[in-house]
This record gives structure tokens, C-alpha cells and sequence, in this order.
């Protein structure tokens, strides 16, 4: 769905299982959960900030003036902190759905909320596929691999069409990007 | 008068021009529609091509892809959820939930169409308030630029129904990640931990395409089995009545735009991004709310971008500055071919002028004609099943990714912010913010630092917020889009319109 600014845009794939999104999208909204491991992500910005402040005030030592370059990071990294540390305020009495378990099953649920199986195998997929761009297999052989193989996948026992598509998509990247445009490709 | 009119009417007694605007237009509203091709690029690339062309031929074919791509980038935005440039970041909040919907088709033809008379605004205003817009851009100050960047960062980060904390704390990120590689005034290298390839920074276009298109296909995987929707595309010329309905918004969008585009370096945008926000906050009961398809939204941005070109012209043809990166390209075109835009350009070389004027009035005329053609087979690659939609959509932002700078890194980054997005949809956090944070980051730094020489410390900048009136109103306009969203405020017009409502 497009940015509908706040909300998780996932909706549960059929009625009846687990409203896994519901939690994430409540959570924008002034939630009555966080999802599992929603209440993580503002002590994520914390850290970011925090060591981004630090390697600013390095920087601060070597420019101390303030219209040089360290002073402006220093700001926004001390914008971050302070973000950081009312969302988690506002977080606080908010219940979520690990309410009572042990850390590790926290952990679990908010990787297997993050990643479910599909989308853990298609960014599997894709690492696979920057992997071999980066070995110099070529854009040609590893786009079309791995627009093969992960249509195969999410589209199973139609693999002439997913391969007719993959073929038409190839050619029609190409002609557009390497002959009309002259754009190199990886 | 004689002489002007003959400027004016030349681009149409000339038909190698004719054939170079709408050539151009075409062009351009196929570049912009394919993430990671920008304006820029295919302009830059002109600039070679039409090396031996006739100056004002080159110059047709120029304006006539800056117009096209600037409309472009709305295609993308509302079929795939990739903003096709820019100035589209505000086109997906509503375009792609009517994509979804199945009225692609009546998304591309509103905004085509608003897209046409938002440009014509802009041109009228480039042809009758040059002088007035360029005095007014001129008196903008380094603390103006520092407000105004800002004023669209918070007015993005407190849109739809997020938390104002939800909102700002991707945009500061942003702003921290736009901070990555060499600083522009001074040079030092900041954040790149000995690695030279940070030194060029974090492209924006690289962010949007990661932060929109991939990670939009990680979340889509869920309801991958769900039932395709079906667009409709069978009137997509949308009624004179609807053009009418939201004459009044369009204009007033692009009066904004035109405003917006002349500033230097502010761009189509931050023009987009403003007047969503002031639609979403004037526009009593939509149809159909904000950020899920209401047409306001997609009126207001798509006006105020193609309003903003005409903008972008004035600074460049009055003062020699360029309003923003296409225009500087143009403007070194025109070097090349003996031009010289600025202050004396009205005197020694008015034809100029009244000659840009027509074209992008043709380039508009153009685009109506293209922007509506050609829908049919867009609407159809929507229609795709998600398992196959998926894996183009990534392939495609690969490619996209790549395109801009031709280096592996910028896919890495591209995947990098694709996975970041994602999780910051599933946590509730919007990302629109972010890209903000990343194209405004640079604008706002140079800006405080310039206000903090200019006015000689932070004492001297809060001064001018009460010494300037441009300053004064833009702080105002700050204030009040922190102070209303907190719930104080919020109780307290609720209260008021209780009140009301019993008298």
C-alpha cells in the first residue's frame, strides 16, 4: 500500500490467523500494542544517536567554531537522542504482545514477526543475488536467475509463464536502459 | 509589443521546434516514469547530443523533457510506489492507494491534467511576475532557506496519523544519513570511517528507491496470493465538472509552486510536500480521507511540481542562478551556445525570454497529449500477480540504482535502505520523512551555517526571526505546526468547535 504514513500497510493474509501486522499498524495510531519487538526500535535510535553524537564531538575537537562542520551533526544527533528517549517515554505504558515472556522468546517473536518465511527467503534471494553482481557473474545471468527463481518460488508449478515473464522483462530492461537510454547496467 | 509577440510565436512557426518540445515531452514523461532515470540525466544528456543543433531546436528538446519528467515521476508514483523523481515523493501518499483501489486510471488523468494546468500557471506567472517573484526570491536569506527546509521537514513528519516523534525521528535520520561523505563548504570528510567510497555521500534517489520501491516489495509479500486488482482504465480522461471541482485548489497550488520553484535550490519537492500538507489542512470533509486515495491529495502535489518549473526559470533567466538542477544544466547549454542568462539577459537578448515562455506553454500543451496516452499499458503492469511483481519491481530499482552513478555500492545502499524501510513500516514509523531528511538535509545545513556567519552567532539569527518579515511568518508557520499536534491544542479546538456547535 502506499505510504499511508504510519499505519503497516500489511494486511493478514487470510481470516482467522494471527493479525501479526495489527500490532505495528495500531502502534502508529496511539496503539493499544507494540508489536513484538516494536518497544526495541526507539532504544535502536537511541544507540544510533548516541554513537553518531560521539563521533561528532570528535569531529568537534578538531573544528570547535560553531558555523563549522561538526556543529550542525551535534545538533541533529542530539535531536535524535532526545527523539529517541520520548518515544521511549510515550512506549512506556503501552502493553505489547511479549507482555510476560522471557527475553529469548521476545527475541523469537520479533524476528519471526519481522521475518516470516517468505520474506526471509526472498531477502536470502536477493543477497544471493547482490552476491553475484559483486562476483562479476554479470546483470544478464543474475537478474535473470534470481527473477526466475524467486518467481518460481512465490508462483510454483507455472514456471513456463514465470519464465516467459522473466525473458519479456529482460529483454524490455535492456532495450530500454542499454540501447535507448545508453545507461550501463552492473 | 510587435516584437514580443513575434518572440512569442515563434517555437510555432518553426517546426523543427515544434517537433524537438514534443519529442522532448514525450521523452521526458517516459524518463521520469522509470525509477532512477531522472530529469537531470536525460536533459544532461541532451546537452551533447544537441551540441550542433540550432540553439533555440536544443533548447525545445530541453524544456520539453524537464517538463515531461517532472510529470513522469507521478506514473510510478501511483502504479509502483516509487516516486519517479523527486518531486513525486508526494504524489504516493495518495496515487498508490487509488492504484490499489483499481483507479489508476483516474489517478494518471487527474494528475495529468492538473499536472497541464499547474504548468500553465507557472508559465503565466514566469511571463507577467518575473520581476516581482525575483525581487521576492532575492530577499530571501540564508535563515529563510534554514526555516523554510525545516517548515517541510515538520510538516511531512506530522502528516497522517502517526505520532509527531514516529514522524521526525526518520526525518532527523535522514538528515544524519544526507550528512555521510564530504562536507560542501569545507571539504572534511564526515562519517566515512576511512571508506572512500562514502566520501560522495548518499545519493537521494538511491534512499527513495530503497525506502519506497524495495521495501514496498518486502511488505507486499504477505498478501501476495490476494486477488489482482482490476484497474480501470475505461475513462480516464477525467470530466470537465472534476477539472472544475478542484480549480480553485489547483491554482492556488500553483501560485505556491511557482513561488517555491523560484527560491533556488528549493525545487518541485518541497513545493509538492507543502501544499499536500496545506490541502490536507484546508480541505474540510474529503471524500475519501488523506494518505488513502483522496484526490486532493493528488491535485495539490502534481499542480504545485509542474507550477514550479516555470519557477525555476526566473531566478536563472533575472539573476543567473539556476532554480534548480535541471535549469543549472540548461544553463550551461545556453553557455555553450553564446548564451547568458541574468541580470542583462532582458536587454541584450530578450527573444530568450518570450521564446522559454512559449516553449514550456507548448511542452504543457504536449504533455495533456502524452500524459494521456499510453495509460492502458502502464494500468496493465499493475495487474501483474504480486509473485511476479515482486521480483520485477526489485530488479527494476537494481537498475535504477545503478543507473545514477553506475557503481555496485549504490545497489548495496539501495537493498540496505530497502530493509530499513521495511522494518520502519512494520514498527509504524513512515518513510517519506526519511527521503525528505536526505534531499533537505544539505539545503538546511548550508543554510544554518550561512545564517549563523550572516547574523553572526545564534543570538543574531533568533533576532532576525524578529527583525525580518519573511523570517518572522515562516518561525510562526514552524510554531504552529509543532503546537498543533500536541494534545493540548487539539483538546483545545475540539473544545471550541463543542462550543460552536451548541450556539
Amino acid at each position: 500500500m502506499a505510504e499511508k504514513i504510519g499505519k503497516d500497510n500489511i494486511k493478514e493474509e487470510k481470516p482467522g490467523t494471527p493479525k501479526e501486522s495489527q500490532a505495528g499498524e495500531e502502534q502508529a495510531k496511539g496503539p493499544q500494542t507494540v508489536a513484538p519487538g516494536g518497544k526495541a526500535m526507539p532504544f535502536l535510535f537511541l544507540g544510533i544517536g548516541i554513537f553518531f553524537f560521539y563521533q561528532s564531538l570528535l569531529l568537534h575537537q578538531k573544528d570547535p567554531t560553531l558555523d563549522g562542520y561538526a556543529t550542525f551533526p551535534l545538533l541533529i544527533t542530539g535531536i535524535i537522542i532526545l527523539l529517541a528517549l520520548v518515544d521511549i517515554w510515550q512506549n512506556r505504558k503501552i502493553p505489547t504482545e511479549n507482555q510476560g515472556k522471557s527475553l529469548g522468546e521476545k527475541i523469537k517473536n520479533g524476528v519471526r514477526y519481522l521475518l516470516p518465511t517468505d520474506t526471509l527467503i526472498m531477502v536470502v534471494f536477493v543477497f544471493v543475488y547482490l552476491a553475484a553482481l559483486e562476483l562479476g557473474l554479470g546483470f544478464v545471468i543474475s537478474s535473470t536467475a534470481f527473477l526466475f527463481i524467486s518467481m518460481c518460488y512465490l508462483i510454483p508449478k507455472k514456471m513456463v509463464k514465470n519464465g516467459i515473464y522473466t525473458a519479456v522483462i529482460m529483454v524490455a530492461i535492456y532495450a530500454i536502459f542499454k540501447i535507448l537510454f545508453q545507461v550501463y547496467l552492473p | 509589443m510587435g516584437a514580443i509577440l513575434s518572440y512569442l510565436f515563434t517555437p510555432f512557426t518553426d517546426p523543427l521546434m515544434l517537433v524537438a518540445v514534443a519529442a522532448g515531452t514525450c521523452a521526458g514523461v517516459y524518463v521520469g516514469a522509470i525509477p532512477g532515470l531522472t530529469g537531470t540525466m536525460a536533459v544532461s544528456l541532451l546537452v551533447s547530443l544537441t551540441f550542433g543543433w540550432n540553439t533555440h531546436v536544443a533548447l525545445a528538446a530541453m524544456i520539453g523533457v524537464f517538463c515531461g519528467a517532472v510529470y513522469g515521476g507521478s506514473r510510478s508514483a501511483i502504479l509502483l510506489n516509487i516516486p519517479g523523481a523527486p518531486a513525486a515523493v508526494a504524489t504516493v501518499f495518495d496515487g498508490y492507494p487509488l492504484a490499489q483501489k483499481g483507479k489508476a486510471g483516474m489517478a494518471i488523468g487527474i494528475t495529468t491534467t492538473q499536472s497541464v494546468v499547474g504548468g500553465i500557471i507557472g508559465v503565466l506567472v514566469l511571463a507577467i511576475f518575473t520581476p516581482a517573484v525575483s525581487k521576492l526570491s532575492v530577499s530571501f536569506g540564508p535563515m529563510d532557506y534554514f526555516l523554510l527546509s525545516v517548515m517541510g521537514l515538520l510538516m511531512i513528519g506530522t502528516l497522517g496519523n502517526t505520532s509527531m516523534v514516529k514522524g521526525l525521528l526518520p526525518a532527523a535520520l535522514g538528515i544524519l544519513i544526507g550528512r555521510v561523505g564530504q562536507d560542501s563548504i569545507s571539504g572534511v570528510a564526515r562519517f566515512t570511517f576511512g571508506n572512500t567510497y562514502l566520501l560522495a555521500g548518499v545519493s537521494s534517489v538511491v534512499a527513495m528507491i530503497g525506502l519506497y520501491g524495495v521495501s514496498e516489495s518486502f511488505a507486499q509479500l504477505k498478501t501476495r496470493n490476494f486477488p489482482v486488482v482490476k484497474q480501470d482504465v475505461k475513462k480516464v480522461v477525467p470530466a470537465f465538472g472534476t477539472v472544475k471541482k478542484y480549480l480553485k485548489l489547483t491554482v492556488k497550488s500553483s501560485l505556491i509552486g511557482s513561488v517555491i520553484g523560484a527560491l533556488p535550490g528549493a525545487g518541485g519537492s518541497v513545493a509538492a510536500l507543502l501544499t499536500y500538507d496545506q490541502a490536507k489542512r484546508t480541505t474540510k470533509n474529503p471524500e475519501v480521507p488523506f494518505g488513502e486515495g483522496a484526490i486532493e491529495g493528488l491535485v495539490a502535489p502534481e499542480s504545485a511540481n509542474n507550477a514550479a518549473v516555470g519557477g525555476a526559470f526566473i531566478p536563472m533567466l533575472t539573476l543567473g542562478v539556476p532554480g534548480d538542477a535541471v535549469t543549472a544544466v540548461i544553463m550551461g547549454a545556453l553557455t555553450i551556445h553564446g548564451l547568458r542568462p541574468g541580470p542583462l539577459m532582458m536587454a541584450e537578448q530578450p527573444d530568450l525570454f518570450y521564446i522559454i515562455v512559449s516553449l514550456l506553454l507548448l511542452s504543457n500543451v504536449f504533455l495533456l497529449v502524452f500524459g494521456l496516452t499510453g495509460i492502458r499499458l502502464f494500468a496493465k503492469f499493475v495487474e501483474i500477480p504480486k509473485g511476479r511483481l515482486i521480483p520485477i519491481i526489485i530488479i527494476l530499482s537494481v537498475t535504477g540504482a545503478f543507473a545514477i552513478n553506475h557503481m555496485l555500492y549504490d545497489i548495496f545502499w539501495m537493498i540496505g535502505f530497502g530493509l530499513l524501510g521495511y522494518v520502519l513500516k512494520k514498527y509504524g514509523y513512515p518513510v517519506s520523512p526519511m527521503v525528505l531528511g536526505i534531499i533537505l538535509g544539505n539545503l538546511i545545513e548550508t543554510n544554518f551555517r550561512r545564517a549563523l556567519v550572516s547574523f553572526r552567532g545564534v543570538g543574531g539569527c533568533i533576532r532576525s526571526i524578529f527583525t525580518r518579515p519573511i523570517t518572522l511568518i515562516l518561525f510562526l508557520i514552524i510554531v504552529y505546526a509543532i503546537v498543533s499536534q500536541t494534545r493540548w491544542y487539539k483538546k483545545a479546538i475540539q473544545s471550541f468547535r463543542e462550543k460552536r456547535a451548541k450556539k
